[in-house]
């Protein structure tokens, strides 16, 4: 009790506030994929000649073009944040707009790619490889539904949190949150692009 | 040496197109695969720490989280890589 009141919770400091939840779930879900990619790094290596014919059959060049437009999405949405930071909450929407626009994008060539691979007879039950591809593909593109479906909400503004002012410092931190939720699905793409579509390339 | 502000989200995301690039052309023009896949891991953990620290800020999250993700990118890139290489032979 005397403790306490030597030393407040208040005067603490930054370094005991509290961990925000979306840092927590970015670390979890991080690790989770990370777990992943450690699975098919292992499965690979009992089968490197089929793991690198299967990559072969994906297209590296769609695997980069989803990079840009993940990487140029994320960079609307981080432009978006500082905006709003500064109290422009009406540029910060019309960028969260573009970042929609340009990550419908993403939707769309992955939508082409199933299509096609399915198309062609190319499913889970192929081999191995296409278990992962659509595991880890598939994974991350719920996640990507879920990311376009929170910045459409953040695109409609703070008038639906409450008063004027209230409602600004509340939009803002799900905003902020909001944004680092599309960064990591930016950031797993990453990893995702590298394992499928470069390590077995040419 | 790179200044703060030329490294703002602009600039980041300049840079992450380009070597972007430059691991897609490692993938599929670099017939030296060791270096190939190297520069593709390599690049990917340079995309998300870049990636990390403009656009998602990380220097504002807790220390913890923050050595945690750094620790991540490098980790599953390492050991990616060096799974590749014992697969290699």
């Amino acid at each position: 009790m005397q403790a306490a009141e030597t030393h407040p919770p208040a005067a603490a400091g930054t370094r005991r506030a509290r961990t925000p939840a979306i840092w927590i779930f970015i670390a979890l879900d991080c690790s989770s994929f990370g777990l992943f990619f450690v699975v098919f790094m292992a499965e690979r290596m009992g089968q490197v000649a089929l793991f690198d014919h299967s990559s072969q059959q994906l297209s590296a060049v769609l695997g980069f073009l989803n990079a840009c437009i993940l990487i140029t999405s994320s960079w609307l949405v981080a432009w978006a944040n500082l905006a709003g930071r500064r109290g422009d909450i009406r540029r910060a929407q019309r960028l969260l707009v573009a970042a929609i626009a340009v990550g419908a994008c993403f939707g769309a060539v992955k939508s082409y790619e199933y299509y096609e691979k399915l198309s062609h007879g190319v499913t889970v039950a192929t081999n191995e490889f296409f278990i992962f591809y659509y595991a880890l593909t598939g994974i991350h593109f719920i996640h990507y539904v879920v990311g376009m479906v929170l910045l459409g909400v953040l695109a409609t503004g703070p008038q639906r949190y409450g008063p004027v002012e209230e409602s600004r410092a509340y939009y803002l931190r799900w905003l902020e949150g909001g944004s680092l939720y599309w960064h990591m699905v930016d950031l797993l793409w990453v990893f995702i692009s590298s394992l499928l579509y470069l390590l077995g390339a040419r | 040496m790179i200044g703060d502000d030329a490294l703002g989200p602009r600039n980041a995301w300049l840079l992450l197109l380009l070597i972007s690039a430059i691991s897609f052309g490692a993938a599929e023009l670099v017939a030296a695969r060791h270096l190939a896949v190297a520069t593709i891991m390599g690049v990917a953990a340079a995309k998300i720490a870049i990636i990390l620290l403009r656009f998602m800020e990380i220097d504002r999250a807790p220390t913890g989280i923050r050595r945690y993700l750094y620790g991540w990118t490098f980790g599953c890139a390492a050991l990616i890589l060096g799974l590749w290489c014992v697969s290699a032979g």
